[in-house]
């Protein structure tokens, strides 16, 4: 194929506008945003796929124990009696927990306090 | 080298790397603007489709099979979008009857278009090329302005080897009888 140079100047001639200053980066700002878009599509999609099997696991599971094993689920509540013993015992319980609560927002405040007292002096 | 440099780079921004992209831009943003604006004719709609162009590469990126250069994958895409456009635009171009491209030798066009330092002619010359239509210009471009091989530019346009010689020879032949036209107009 001859190699006419006068097309290829009347070419370069036609081609005289030049990429404005910061294109490059114009573009790399777009691809920075589908970036972000196909990573947020990705996440949404493994979460919808995770989600989708785990629904399709326990509806086989209901399935298998409901009807293939004819299981049937039942919760029993334990009978409550509540003896005099048994109060003293909730009492005294109540009274641990309640030292344990005020000890615990004592040390809490003289903590705060002393962070006070060292920044005042840093 | 240069093949194997930009295949690693495409894994490594599959695998979460979005900044490498920026050596395509560097590397590919003013051969493609290049064709575009040939194209399109327009400087914002050029710069706009370049624009395009690289971000549907980046967001076709993992279809990018490494069956061809990465640059020619890139200019089809970039041929493509600006095609689109233009037929959006519904631009009309010249055509020319088959019988008149052929009475004319090879020889007569080349004698021609290898005067290039004739400022007259290249004036003449550019405003030929706005006649073609946007296969030629593409075609003329890649081949005589990006140097590239005739295969290239079949890969690129989606033709044969074949046929873009012929069609090459057509473009040059077409662009004479414009010119010779513009002659006997003006005269």
């Amino acid at each position: 194929m001859e190699q006419n140079n006068a097309i290829k100047k009347a070419l370069k001639a036609r081609r005289s506008v030049e990429l404005p200053y910061g294109f490059e980066n114009q573009i790399m700002r777009q691809v920075y945003v589908e970036a972000e878009k196909k990573r947020k599509r990705s996440f949404f999609i493994g979460i919808s796929l995770i989600s989708f099997v785990s629904v399709l696991m326990i509806a086989a599971t209901i399935y298998l124990l409901k009807i293939y094993f004819a299981f049937k689920l039942q919760i029993r509540m334990p009978e409550v009696s509540v003896t005099s013993e048994s109060l003293n015992i909730f009492g005294f319980s109540c009274y641990i927990a309640l030292l344990v609560l005020a000890l615990l927002g004592l040390d809490s405040y003289f903590r705060k306090l002393r962070q006070k007292r060292q920044e005042k002096h840093s | 080298m240069d093949y194997q440099l930009e295949t690693d780079y495409i894994r490594r921004i599959l695998n979460g790397e979005t900044q490498l992209f920026s050596f395509f831009i560097d590397r590919y943003s003013r051969p493609i603007h290049a064709l575009i604006i040939q194209i399109v004719q327009n400087r914002e709609d050029a710069e706009e489709l370049t624009q395009d162009t690289f971000v549907k590469a980046f967001k076709k990126l993992d279809t990018f099979k490494g069956d061809c250069n990465f640059s020619t994958w890139l200019y089809r895409i970039a041929y493509n979008t600006a095609v689109s456009a233009t037929r959006k635009k519904k631009m009309v171009f010249p055509v020319l009857e088959e019988n008149i491209l052929e009475n004319i030798s090879d020889e007569t066009v080349d004698a021609m278009l290898e005067k290039e330092d004739d400022e007259q002619l290249l004036q003449k010359l550019e405003e030929a090329i706005d006649s073609l239509n946007t296969e030629e210009k593409s075609l003329i471009t890649l081949y005589y302005l990006e140097e590239k091989s005739t295969a290239e530019v079949a890969a690129i346009l989606g033709l044969t080897t074949d046929n873009v010689k012929v069609k090459l020879f057509r473009t040059r032949k077409k662009l004479y009888i414009t010119i010779k036209d513009k002659d006997y107009g003006t005269k």
